[in-house]
């Protein structure tokens, strides 16, 4: 029909298929090469003592008392920190949903500072907030409960209020992204059908909002069963963690095979909470995206019975309590209770951080409250060359990390987003690797290799590192982009006349632009907090900021890194804040 | 005895106001729509009377007790939402079942009555599925089970015909009506839609604005609208601008702009001189082939839209505006050539006088 063939049907066009595997590839290659390999290098290291096969390693590690006791307090710590966290999370997470949007992002700015905020400057936070001289304690001796200083530090209370602390936010978000997926018209129907206040939420909004809290559950628990800095740092001598196992055998010792049996049985009691997770309630649950149960017809076991049950039982005795107050008449706002409950947790989670600020300027060092006003603290860390070359080094660091990372895991979402192909599902899987498997195994693993391969102390070797444990987030924030975009807009500026590649320059990617950049700061936050890749692969004058911190703070406390921890929490505030209006001013 | 009425129920939400003081008596076993264009404030209304939103000023009487105040579970009522808003963790056995249980009643008799109310909408053998195994329509039936099994005094629909297309639309109106038939309920329904409305109300309250526009039968609304707006808003009218010379009895004659007069209906009384719109319903013109004494006109152009045709016609007396005027469409019907003139002719019961200064 047509005299002129279009210009593409000159050249002969890619397969979809070969069009997708380059698309993948570069992603796949990145955690083959840098994630599993050395994975697998740890977990043949682990068999092996003096060249040959051997099962010493795991005869050590469990038939010695010590490392038993260790395992066991790790997973008392984790999961109390995980009952502590999903409790107080799960009222923040509900009134975040069920706010006007306005509000919603007031209280969501706060959950996302804390969550962006390092587990290092917080856990230094504390350190400060409960010594000796401490805001806690000068505050339990102005009130009279206490007349001289109390150790409130260096025991299991101190790790587990930290952990709880650090780990509120992941709680919080992992909730609500189920909650935020309930239609709020359910629970108004249950009202009008005759369901008091107590039991329209036991009966409705309580189940359906379960997935959420078994996810998030589990988010917290594979988080805290890898922990270090917390124990390290406030606990005591009994409360070791098994990953702080791994460090000493590798750092003092370098015993590889002994800490690879370690980092093996970490990854095999993480896997197994997953398969467990699996059986119970399903890992599609994680995604947020069916808060219904699977439809099976038939008759309900005795499980989902006694469930039934049970919620019933706290719906009455929920509209009981109820029932003893006077009834408010504005029905219409969130509950007075729930946004003091709320509001108290928030100020908790943030004040913190906050009350480290001013004794970062103060003379009167690290004692409550500060006197007199300096700037010597910061003065020294600026004439100081490690500081310096470690800020230098982040910075550094961090911008290739996040252009790397945004360049392998933009195609990966696009293909997720808007790839017709099988086996998405394994490839998501695959993509959230980094976030399910412990750092610290991550960690050892590029140790070893990097040592074969001349990268330790190289900020290339940082570079790619952070890069594998940034791409899951990078792909995730980029697909969330993807999924609001409306693809007619292509297809428009294609019957316009344009070609593919400048529909994505003119068209796609201004639009989604706010969105990459935010997908750009999440990677560049996430190297710039790293601790635990830096610590075995930078150090001396290749260290990284939160390595130099980590450094100085096992060593001793001092105004200085109060100063540092300062300087970090506001830049991640600038972070925040930024794509807080990037955000706004795409809506 | 009113089943449910309002007094002076008024809601606002800072400056808007979303309902201005609204009277309204919905009498035993009515049908009642409220209809009107997005932010009329039937929505508010709604919400108010099913104590999902808190009334600002004003009552609330449901049997002559006063729940003003009350929440919605106090309140004798049941409600059927615009998604359906079925629980997705329960079968369609517990959902239906939930009202019940709240209210204590035993086992036994809810499975009876469960079991009643799914062959009532004909779903017979689907109690334990759940929602989401369901169409669209299915859903709807399961929705209208649950909120009538209890039998409240009151039920309230908001726009629950929303989401369907055209066909299942038709058949769910029907089921709706044989259901409301069935079980002789009270039933105040919220739609935009006005075909919708005029088949299923015993009345419609018109709203517009925060306020009621118009309250009566559907041919009240339809052939004596007491404002543009109603007339406007309910089926296609031509509005002839004209002024009243005289007028007694409900029966008067308009003069319009080119001095021709007409002879008209007044739904209401009004003076002399007054500036007035005649309604013209295109149905009831009639487009007579010779030109004569009277209206005359020319034709624009025409269009088949389905059952009928379509005219467009210039006439001096109307203004720029185009006069539409329809005929049943046949194929017999010749073709008529755009310019050729006609005589429009019409009942003068069909002739509708309405104030014209009044607010739309």
């Amino acid at each position: 029909m047509t005299a002129i063939p279009a210009p593409a049907a000159t050249r002969r066009p890619m397969s979809r298929r070969s069009k997708q595997l380059l698309m993948a590839a570069p992603m796949v290659l990145l955690l083959v090469t840098f994630l599993i390999y050395p994975s697998a290098q740890l977990f043949l290291l682990s068999f092996q003592k003096g060249g040959g096969f051997s099962l010493e390693n795991y005869q050590r590690l469990l038939g010695t008392p010590v490392y038993l006791t260790v395992m066991m307090l790790t997973l008392k710590i984790s999961v109390v920190t995980t009952i502590f966290a999903v409790i107080a999370g799960y009222p923040v997470a509900y009134l975040i949903s069920i706010l006007p949007k306005a509000k919603k992002g007031r209280i969501l700015f706060w959950i996302l500072l804390s969550f962006w905020t390092s587990f290092l400057v917080r856990a230094f936070a504390w350190i400060i907030l409960l010594g000796r001289n401490g805001v806690v304690n000068k505050l339990l001796q102005t009130l009279g409960i206490s007349d001289a200083p109390i150790a409130l530090m260096y025991n299991f209370s101190a790790v587990v209020i930290g952990m709880v602390h650090a780990l509120l936010p992941l709680a919080v978000l992992t909730m609500l992204s189920v909650m935020e997926n309930i239609d709020r018209n359910l629970t108004r129907a249950a009202s009008t059908l005759g369901a008091k206040p107590g039991m329209a939420f036991w009966k409705i909004y309580f189940p359906l909002s379960f997935p959420g809290v078994t996810s998030g559950a589990l988010m917290v628990f594979v988080t805290a069963i890898g922990f270090f800095i917390f124990p390290a740092l406030l606990g005591g001598r009994r409360e070791t963690m098994i990953t702080q196992i791994i460090i000493e055998q590798i750092i003092q010792t370098m015993n590889w095979g002994f800490a690879s049996a370690v980092a093996v049985l970490l990854l095999v009691v993480v896997l197994l909470v997953f398969v467990l997770y699996d059986r119970a309630v399903g890992l599609s649950t994680m995604t947020g995206e069916s808060s219904a149960r699977k439809g099976r017809p038939g008759r309900k076991g005795i499980f989902s019975r006694i469930g039934d049950a049970i919620l019933t039982g706290l719906g009455h005795a929920s509209d009981a309590i109820i029932g003893l107050f006077p009834r408010r008449r504005a029905r219409e706002g969130a509950p007075r209770p729930l946004v003091g409950f709320v509001t108290a947790l928030l100020a908790v989670m943030t004040l913190p951080v906050l009350l480290m600020i001013p004794l970062s300027f103060a003379e009167s060092g690290l004692n409550w409250p500060p006197q007199g006003f300096t700037l010597k603290w910061y003065q020294q860390i600026f004439d100081s060359p490690i500081w310096m070359s470690a800020l230098t080094r982040s910075l550094v660091v961090g911008f290739s990390t996040a252009v790397l990372a945004l360049l392998i895991g933009t195609p990966v979402a696009f293909l997720m987003v808007r790839g017709k192909m099988r086996g998405k599902t394994a490839l998501l899987a695959f993509t959230l690797m980094p976030v399910v498997m412990p750092n610290m195994i991550l960690s050892v693993g590029l140790f070893y290799l990097y040592a074969k391969i001349g990268l330790v102390g190289t900020n290339l070797g940082l570079i790619i590192g952070h890069t594998v444990i940034a791409v899951p987030y990078v792909v995730l924030t980029v697909m969330s982009v993807l999924r609001n975009y409306d693809t007619r807009l292509d297809l428009a500026a294609q019957s316009l006349g344009a070609t593919p590649i400048r529909t994505l320059r003119l068209v796609t990617l201004p639009i989604i632009g706010a969105g990459m950049i935010s997908a750009f700061l999440f990677a560049f936050t996430i190297s710039f907090d790293e601790l635990t890749i830096a610590l075995f692969t930078s150090g001396g004058m290749s260290a990284t900021l939160p390595k130099q911190l980590w450094d100085e703070v096992s060593l001793s406390i001092s105004p200085l890194l109060a100063a540092v921890s300062t300087c970090l929490f506001l830049f991640v505030t600038a972070l925040i804040v930024a794509v807080g209006l990037l955000n706004r001013r795409q809506k | 005895m009113s089943t449910l009425e309002t007094q002076g129920l008024g809601k606002v939400y800072g400056d808007f106001v979303a309902l201005a003081p609204t009277d309204l008596k919905v009498e035993k076993g009515e049908f009642l729509t409220l209809l009107g264009p997005s932010g009329s404030g039937k929505t508010t209304l709604l919400s108010l009377i099913a104590g999902l939103a808190e009334a600002d000023s004003g009552r609330i009487l449901m049997n002559d007790r006063n729940v003003t105040h009350a929440a919605p579970y106090q309140r004798d009522i049941g409600m059927m939402f615009q998604n359906y808003a079925l629980f997705p963790h329960m079968t369609i056995a517990e959902n239906i079942a939930f009202p019940l249980k709240m209210r204590g009643t035993p086992a036994a008799e809810i499975r009876r009555l469960v079991q009643e109310a799914l062959d009532m909408v004909r779903l017979p053998h689907i109690a334990d599925r759940f929602p989401k195994e369901l169409s669209g329509g299915q859903q709807q039936r399961v929705a209208l089970a649950r909120c009538t099994i209890y039998r409240p005094s009151v039920i309230l629909m908001d726009e629950p015909l929303g989401a369907l297309d055209k066909k299942l639309r038709d058949q769910m109106q029907f089921e709706i009506l044989r259901i409301h038939k069935e079980i002789g309920g009270t039933i105040v329904y919220v739609t935009h839609d006005q075909e919708e409305a005029m088949t299923m109300s015993d009345r419609i309250c018109l709203m517009n604005g925060g306020r009621i526009a118009q309250l009566g039968s559907p041919a009240d609304l339809y052939f004596r609208p007491q404002s543009l707006f109603v007339a406007d808003f309910l089926g296609e009218a031509n509005l002839l601008e004209g002024r009243l010379v005289s007028g007694a009895d409900g029966e008067g004659v308009v003069r319009l702009g080119d001095a021709s007069e007409i002879r008209v209906t007044l739904p209401r009384p009004l003076g002399h001189g007054a500036a007035v719109k005649v309604m013209l319903r295109p149905q009831n013109i009639r487009l007579e082939d010779t030109p004569g004494e009277g209206l005359n006109a020319r034709l624009r152009s025409w269009s088949v839209t389905g059952a009928s045709t379509k005219f467009f016609l210039d006439a001096p007396a109307l203004g720029s505006e185009p006069l539409i005027a329809t005929r049943a469409t046949a194929m017999s019907a010749h073709t008529p050539e755009p310019g050729r003139d006609y005589r429009l002719s019409f009942d003068p019961r069909d002739a509708v006088a309405i104030p014209a200064d009044e607010a739309a």
